[in-house]
C-alpha cells in the first residue's frame, strides 16, 4: 500500500463573484522510500497541489475536495490542531526560500530544537542534542557552533541544508520538497540534491519533488506526474516518461532543457500557461500544442487514461511519436 | 577590424575597513585584473557561481560602477577617459538587461511608454514616434501591439523579459550585457527567450556578454565561455573546447554539476539510450 494516495483532489479560490478552479481531480500514489517528482510550468498547479495536501490551503479560505490518504489516515477530514500535529512531524517541507522558513530571530539551533519539542515532547537538552545532530548530518561544519548561529549567517546552501535539517528532524515518512534547489546555484543545488539521495538512503523518507526542472526531476525521482493548467496531463515511471513520453507538452518540456554535449537550438513550447479564469475548452494545452487537431483537440476535455503504469490526457496520443530526452539506440 | 569590446587588466576593489581619517585598511577584490575580448556578432558567456565577480565586471564595462583600474574600449574608444556626457552618449549603443524583469520595468507605466522612454530621454523623439518605435521593438520581440497599453503586473515574467529586451533593443545598440536574463524563468520560457535573442543576434548583429551561473545554457547560446573564480577568470575558451576538455578544476566542478536529464537508472550500464538531438 503507499504511504500517500491523494484521490480527486480539486481545489478552488474565490474570486470576486465565482470560484476559480486551480486544481482539478488530482490523484496520485506515492509509495514509502520513493520519490514523486510533480512537474509543470508556474500557474500549473503543484504548488498549490502541495500544500492542500498539507491542508495549508483551506486555511487561506480555498473550497477543497476529494481525500488525501496518508498512512492510513484522510487528511482531508481532520481538523488544524490534528494536521498541525502531522506537519512538521511525520510530513516535512522544504520550500523555495530558506530565508522564508527561518525566523530571522533566533538561532537555528533553537528553531530545530523548538520543532522537535513541539511534536516530540523532548526535554530541552535532548531537543538540542537533536537539533546539532541533524546538523551534522546535513553536512554543516563545525554543528555545535553553527548551532548557536542566526540564519543570517549562513549562505544560500548551507541555509537550505538547515531547512532540510529541520524538515527531516522528526523523522518523518515524507517530505515535501517545492523547488528546493531553483534559488541556488548549478554546483550548490548539486551538492543538496545529492544530501536529499543520501538522506532518503539512510531513512527511506519519500519525497514529493516539485519542480519545473525535468534535470532536476531525472536526479531524484522514481515517478513523475506532469502538471498543466491545474490537471495531472500525464503520469508514468520516470524511465517510461523520459524515453517515450505520450503527451506532447510532457515531450515540449523535455525538448526545452539544454543537454550538454549539444549546441542545439531549444525547442520552446510558444505561450504561456492560461489563468484559471480563461482555461480553454476541450484539452487545455491545446492552443500551444504542435499537435492539435481542430474539432478534436478543441471540443470535449480529454479523459486522463490509464495503460498500465501510464496514463495520460490526450485524444491524440494514440496517433503521435512523441521524443523524450532518450531515444532507443538503433542496433546497427 | 578591432574586436567590439576589449577589457584589461579589470579591477573592483570594495572597502571593508576604514581608518578614522576615512582611508581604506582592508578591502575585498571583487574583480580582480579581468580581461577579455567580445568580437562583433559574437556571444561570450561570463559564467561562476555567486560572488565569482560577474555581475560586477558587467556594471564595470558599462561603467555603471566605476572600476579601480584597468582599460575598456568598446568600438576603438576608451571608455575610462570618457566625459559623462559622452559616456551617457555611448550608453545607447551597450545596453542591458537584467535577472528581475519586474523590478527593471517602471512598475506606473504601461510597458510601450517604458519601451519608448529611451528615445525620449536621449533623442526627446516625439510621442507619436515612440509609439511607432515602441510597436516595432515589440513586434521584432513576440509582443502583439496589444499590450503597449499593459501595466508590468499584467505580462509574465517571460513576456516581461521579451519587453526589457525590446527596451534595450530601442536605440539600436551594438551590445546587450545580458545579467542571468533567464535565471528567473521556467524551462519552457527560458528556451523561448534563449531563442529569440540567438535569432536577434542573427539579424541584427548584435554582442552579448550572457552573464549566467548555469553552464548548461553557454552552449545553447555562446561562441565562447570564460569563467570566473574569486574575481578572476581562471579559464577562457570556445565553448566547443572548454566543453570537451576543460583545463581547470573548477571548471570541471561547475561541469559536473549540470543536472544529467537521463533518469538516475539509466545511466551508464543501463540500456543503451542515446540523447534526443531534434
Amino acid at each position: 500500500m503507499s504511504l500517500l494516495a491523494v484521490e480527486n483532489l480539486s481545489v478552488a479560490f474565490a474570486e470576486r463573484r465565482s470560484w476559480s478552479t486551480v486544481v482539478d481531480d488530482v490523484s496520485f500514489e506515492v509509495a514509502a522510500g520513493t520519490t514523486l517528482g510533480l512537474v509543470g510550468e508556474s500557474g500549473s498547479g503543484k504548488t498549490v497541489t502541495a500544500l492542500s495536501i498539507m491542508g495549508l490551503t483551506r486555511a487561506q479560505g480555498a473550497r477543497v475536495s476529494g481525500a488525501v490518504r496518508f498512512d492510513g489516515q484522510d487528511l482531508a477530514v481532520l481538523d488544524e490542531d490534528a494536521l498541525a500535529d502531522i506537519r512538521g512531524a511525520r510530513i516535512g517541507m522544504v520550500f523555495q526560500q530558506a530565508s522564508r522558513t527561518l525566523d530571522p530571530a533566533f538561532t537555528v539551533g533553537e528553531q530545530i530544537a523548538e520543532t522537535v519539542r513541539r511534536h516530540t515532547g523532548a526535554s530541552r537538552r535532548d531537543a538540542w542534542d537533536r537539533a546539532v545532530e541533524m546538523l551534522q548530518r546535513v553536512h554543516i561544519p563545525r554543528p555545535v557552533e553553527r548551532a548557536l548561529q542566526y540564519p543570517h549567517e549562513f549562505s544560500g546552501g548551507m541555509a537550505q541544508r538547515v531547512v532540510i535539517a529541520m524538515a527531516l528532524s522528526c523523522s518523518p515518512a515524507m517530505v515535501i520538497a517545492d523547488e528546493p534547489t531553483t534559488a541556488l546555484d548549478v554546483t550548490v543545488q548539486a551538492r543538496i540534491l545529492e544530501l536529499l539521495r543520501e538522506l532518503q538512503d539512510d531513512t527511506g523518507v519519500a519525497i514529493v519533488l516539485i519542480s519545473h526542472d525535468l534535470g532536476v526531476i531525472a536526479e531524484m525521482a522514481d515517478r513523475v506526474a506532469v502538471m498543466y493548467a491545474g490537471q495531472i496531463v500525464e503520469q508514468a515511471p520516470i524511465e517510461e516518461l523520459f524515453v517515450g513520453p505520450r503527451h506532447p507538452y510532457s515531450s515540449g518540456l523535455m525538448g526545452a532543457i539544454p543537454v550538454v554535449g549539444q549546441g542545439r537550438r531549444l525547442v520552446d513550447i510558444p505561450g504561456v500557461v492560461p489563468p484559471p479564469q480563461s482555461f480553454p475548452a476541450g484539452c487545455r494545452f491545446h492552443p500551444r500544442c504542435p499537435h492539435a487537431e481542430p474539432g478534436r483537440c478543441d471540443a470535449a476535455p480529454p479523459p486522463l487514461e490509464r495503460v498500465d503504469a501510464h496514463e495520460v490526457r490526450c485524444v491524440r496520443t494514440g496517433e503521435l511519436s512523441l521524443p523524450g530526452v532518450l531515444v532507443p539506440e538503433v542496433q546497427p | 577590424m578591432s574586436p567590439l569590446l576589449e577589457v584589461d587588466g579589470l579591477v573592483k576593489r570594495y572597502p571593508l575597513r576604514r581608518s578614522l581619517l576615512g582611508r581604506t585598511k582592508e578591502s575585498f577584490t571583487a574583480v580582480d585584473e579581468v580581461g577579455f575580448r567580445l568580437e562583433r556578432g559574437e556571444t561570450l558567456a561570463l559564467v561562476g557561481e555567486s560572488g565569482a565577480g560577474k555581475s560586477t565586471t558587467g556594471r564595470l564595462v558599462l561603467r555603471l560602477i566605476e572600476p579601480d583600474a584597468g582599460n575598456i574600449r568598446f568600438d576603438g574608444t576608451d571608455l575610462r577617459t570618457l566625459p559623462a556626457a559622452e559616456m551617457r552618449r555611448m550608453r545607447l549603443r551597450m545596453q542591458m538587461v537584467f535577472q528581475d524583469p519586474y523590478s527593471s520595468l517602471d512598475p506606473h507605466l504601461p510597458v510601450g511608454d517604458s519601451v519608448g522612454e529611451p528615445l525620449l530621454i536621449h533623442f526627446g523623439t516625439g510621442r507619436k514616434e515612440r509609439e511607432r518605435r515602441s510597436a516595432e521593438m515589440l513586434d521584432k520581440v513576440g509582443i502583439s501591439t496589444s499590450a503597449l497599453q499593459r501595466y508590468p503586473t499584467e505580462l509574465s515574467g517571460g513576456q516581461l523579459q521579451r519587453v526589457a529586451i525590446a527596451r534595450a533593443l530601442t536605440t539600436e545598440p551594438a551590445m546587450i550585457v545580458a545579467d542571468e536574463p533567464v535565471a528567473a524563468l521556467d524551462v519552457s520560457v527560458r528556451a523561448q527567450v534563449l531563442n529569440l535573442m540567438r535569432d536577434l543576434q542573427e539579424e541584427l548583429g548584435l554582442s552579448y556578454l550572457f552573464i549566467t551561473h548555469d553552464l548548461a545554457l553557454v552552449q545553447v547560446i555562446a561562441d565562447r565561455v570564460a569563467v570566473m573564480q574569486q574575481g578572476r577568470i581562471v579559464e577562457e575558451g570556445t565553448v566547443a573546447d572548454v566543453f570537451a576538455g576543460p583545463r581547470e578544476d573548477y571548471t570541471k566542478t561547475l561541469l559536473a554539476a549540470i543536472p544529467d536529464p537521463v533518469p538516475r537508472s539509466m545511466r551508464p550500464g543501463g540500456a543503451r539510450m542515446r540523447i534526443r538531438s531534434d
